[in-house]
């Protein structure tokens, strides 16, 4: 880090029809650094990185400068014309295309393509991150860590100065995203800067140089990273302390409600066998792809077991579709909320009601509009959900209400099991505490629920036991709040031994 | 010789080997120079189409009226070709691009412009199309078209001149496509819009072209249509732009954008039209021959998106000791 500035912006304002999505905010960027920008969603992180890498245009009056000169980015190909590329969070890349191609596109000559080029290129920015790779491969044969180091690639290809990082670790595993912090090394040292977007706040501390941090479309303030721990960052964050691990206190577990017994499907999991108690919250967690999603599914029906049993209260049952599921009473929150858990383009009313419509018939086998109303505000008010406007579309909410309108959906039907795959994926903070909170009470009321989960904390806060799985099995299981949680991750990651 | 056995083309190629080798047995007539013309030449129009419609669908849209646009060229061409002094071969083939380009423009002009979905501008554009040649000519053909014009599609020392037209045409699209920046374009938005976006492609220009090349495509085919059959019918060839889609599918151009070649669409044709020449070369009933013709369409394809879907079932499944 030089401490000479690259890229200053200073008075930054964008207004959207109604709406005043930044407000006169400012960031300086170093050569060489990492720098953190942080925010709640919906704190205008995103307008600010379309800016910066010209996708959108500013109000007049703000001001963009590159190495001191004043600068406007009309288009795309203006930002990456200066050298700012950005690495969007779903890498925007090409699944049909070679990887040498991925890292190629948007330059040619006299519209001509020239393919030995194109290797050359692909081949060379590859051997700067320092990991070696076929670039003639389809780029949607690789892993989702893979792809992300071909998306860096691709942002280094060219002769980048400023490479903005949204959510990079978001999709991957342990193992990858050390890897990631080595290559952010590397590009450091060729004086590359970073502006690196996370969630997680430990990431934010072990990768950054500086942060800058905005609320509600607002400059807050930037510091050095050293001058701040986690509760001054959240604190900056949301203006007030979050208390993130008040809420781990052991619940009263009651009667065992289901038993799962040496389950397997091939390929899937393999010799799955717990119990399941009421009123306990009990954690699934592991590396990505070690098979926890693939177990919990199975049971909800979506990926019924080759062999074993299961026994819900005692009497054995058999789940081979979602239907029985239900019928059994319980219910799945997938961790794909957007694709698998809400319709956006339907109001929030006919979101939550949608799986007992049946029940919300009048004798003429109309819909009881009447009824449909009562049970989604029972809801609204249980859940929190800002603002209470029913009849709004579903996709015209926050990420987090989003959550919680999906969560809604499925205690409508007043599970006694429920299941959720990563609840606070994507979240922000205040959101992630409500949702923790919920279940907790969820769960002092008698409910029983697992929960998949990749991270650690929330594991910790949350959990009453955790089932530690790696390669399709279950490695280790423990109370969360007696067990020794160092030993847990180290079983994640290296296996039982 | 691995990469050509794991291309797509390849398996398609391979059908369509086994295909001929049958026909060959149940009918010796098959391959004779007479039928094998006979089959190339008659889906010379159809070719060229499908050609246009490999871009369009690659960008993950679809032309609906590739069949309207032709005989829209069609008609003109064969009016302007009785009618006017200034008719030769420069300027009827001029005549036939600036004609396709207007059509496809329009079109591309609609859906780049307004974003409204393909589907939707073409139906509209293909109706109207038809509708303009229809009420002009009062639905009437155009017959005895001279003979400089059908005789640029002649055969020429047993070689069928428009299919030498068609190869051409074919090099040069897929030159485009492999070598061109617009043709990586046209991938990229099939492959992933929001990328090509981020990628500093022009969306709305890439679609915009894409569509009037295949109105290029269309109509060029209308004139070689005109010259193949020497009189121009303009209510002719409705629902050809279903078979120059199922030609492009079938050689494994993927419906959902994104992926798709010239070479592969090529064998589509030629598939397409072994097919039809096929049951009557073995004497299988005409009402027999739809039949037919749409489960072997169906089984092609079917049988390629199993492949698929083997591919990626096989790609999820997690690593167990």
């Amino acid at each position: 880090m030089s401490g000479k500035s690259f890229l200053k912006m200073e008075n930054v304002s964008m207004t959207f029809p109604g709406i005043k999505a930044l407000d006169d905010v400012r960031l300086e960027i170093f050569e060489g650094e990492v720098h953190a920008l942080m925010g709640e969603n919906g704190a205008g992180k995103s307008t600010l990185i379309k800016i910066i890498s010209g996708v959108q245009q500013p109000d007049e009056g703000s001001k963009i400068f590159l190495d001191n000169v004043e600068v406007r980015f009309s288009n795309v190909g203006d930002s990456i014309k200066h050298g700012i590329n950005a690495i969007q969070q779903d890498l925007s890349l090409f699944p049909n295309m070679s990887v040498a191609e991925n890292i190629y596109l948007g330059r040619s000559k006299n519209g001509r393509v020239d393919w030995k080029e194109c290797t050359r290129i692909a081949e060379e920015a590859i051997a700067v991150l320092g990991i070696s790779m076929n670039v003639q491969e389809q780029l949607g044969n690789l892993s989702m860590a893979k792809q992300q180091m071909v998306a860096i690639a691709r942002a280094i290809s060219f002769e980048s100065r400023l490479l903005i990082m949204d959510e990079p670790t978001a999709t991957l595993s342990f193992s990858e995203v050390k890897m990631l912090y080595s290559i952010i090394e590397k590009l450091k040292k060729q004086n590359i800067a970073i502006l690196f977007i996370s969630h997680k706040l430990n990431e934010v501390f072990k990768v950054s140089d500086r942060v800058t941090v905005l609320k509600d479309g607002k400059y807050v303030g930037c510091r050095n990273i050293a001058e701040l721990d986690e509760n001054k960052l959240v604190q900056m964050m949301v203006g007030r302390s979050v208390a993130y691990a008040s809420l781990n206190q052991v619940s009263y577990a009651g009667e065992k409600i289901l038993e799962v017994n040496d389950i397997s499907k091939k390929g899937n999991y393999k010799s799955i066998s717990f119990d399941l108690h009421k009123g306990e919250i009990l954690a699934f967690t592991g590396l990505v792809g070690a098979g926890r999603s693939e177990t919990v599914k199975a049971l909800f029906g979506l990926n019924p077991p080759d062999s074993g049993e299961i026994y819900l209260k005692g009497k054995k049952i058999e789940i081979k579709n979602v239907s029985q599921a239900i019928k059994n009473k319980i219910a799945f929150i997938p961790e794909n909320r957007h694709e698998e858990g809400l319709v956006l383009a339907m109001t929030m009313k006919d979101n939550i009601t949608l799986p007992i419509l049946k029940r919300l018939m009048t004798s003429l086998q109309f819909i009881n509009r009447r009824s449909v109303n009562e049970e989604t505000e029972n809801y609204v008010k249980k859940l929190n959900i800002k603002p209470p406007q029913i009849n709004k579309l579903a996709g015209n909410f926050s990420g987090g209400n989003q959550q919680k309108i999906a969560v809604a959906k499925w205690l409508i039907t007043d599970p006694e099991i429920l299941i959720i795959d990563e609840p606070t994926h994507g979240v922000d903070i205040a959101s992630k505490t409500e949702i923790h909170r919920l279940l907790k009470d969820l769960a002092k009321e008698g409910m029983a629920i697992i929960m998949v989960s990749s991270e650690w904390q929330e594991v910790f806060a949350l959990s009453d036991r955790v089932i530690v799985m790696r390669h399709g099995r279950i490695v280790h299981e423990d109370n969360t709040a007696t067990g020794d949680q160092n030993l847990m991750m180290e079983k994640a990651i290296l296996g039982g031994k | 010789m691995k990469k050509i056995l794991e291309r797509r083309e390849t398996g398609v190629f391979l059908i369509l080997a086994i295909l001929c080798f049958m026909l060959s047995i149940i009918s010796p007539a098959f391959l004779s120079y007479t039928n094998i013309k006979n089959v190339l030449v008659n889906n010379v129009p159809l070719g060229i189409m499908a050609g246009g419609m490999t871009f369009v669908l690659i960008t993950a849209g679809i032309d609906t009226s590739v069949a309207s646009q032709m005989m829209f060229s069609a008609t003109w061409i064969s009016i302007f070709v009785t009618k006017s002094p200034l008719a030769n071969p420069v300027t009827v083939l001029l005549l036939a691009a600036v004609i396709g380009l207007c059509t496809g423009a329009v079109n591309g002009f609609l859906i780049s412009k307004f974003s409204i979905a393909p589907i939707i501008v073409t139906l509209g554009t293909a109706s109207i199309y038809r509708g303009i040649i229809l009420v002009y000519t009062n639905g009437t053909w155009i017959m005895n078209l001279p003979d400089w014009f059908t005789n640029l599609c002649r055969t020429w020392n047993m070689i069928p001149l428009p299919v030498v037209y068609t190869i051409l045409i074919f090099v040069i699209s897929a030159y485009i496509l492999k070598r061109t920046y617009f043709g990586r374009s046209v991938y990229a938005i099939g492959g992933n819009r929001n990328a090509a976006k981020y990628a500093g492609v022009n969306i709305g220009k890439t679609i915009f072209l894409t569509y009037t090349y295949c109105g290029l495509m269309c109509g060029i085919a209308g004139l070689v249509i005109d010259s193949i059959l020497g009189n121009c019918q303009p209510s002719g060839s409705t629902g050809w732009e279903m078979n120059a889609i199922a030609a492009a599918v079938i050689g494994g151009t993927n419906i959902l954008g994104g992926s798709g070649t010239m070479a592969g669409t090529a064998i589509g044709v030629v598939m397409m039209g072994v097919i039809e020449n096929g049951l009557v070369v073995a004497h299988i009933p005409t009402y027999y021959q739809k039949l037919v013709y749409g489960l072997i369409i169906l089984v092609t394809v079917t049988f390629d998106v199993i492949r698929k879907n083997f591919a990626d079932s096989r790609k999820q499944t997690i690593e167990m000791d």
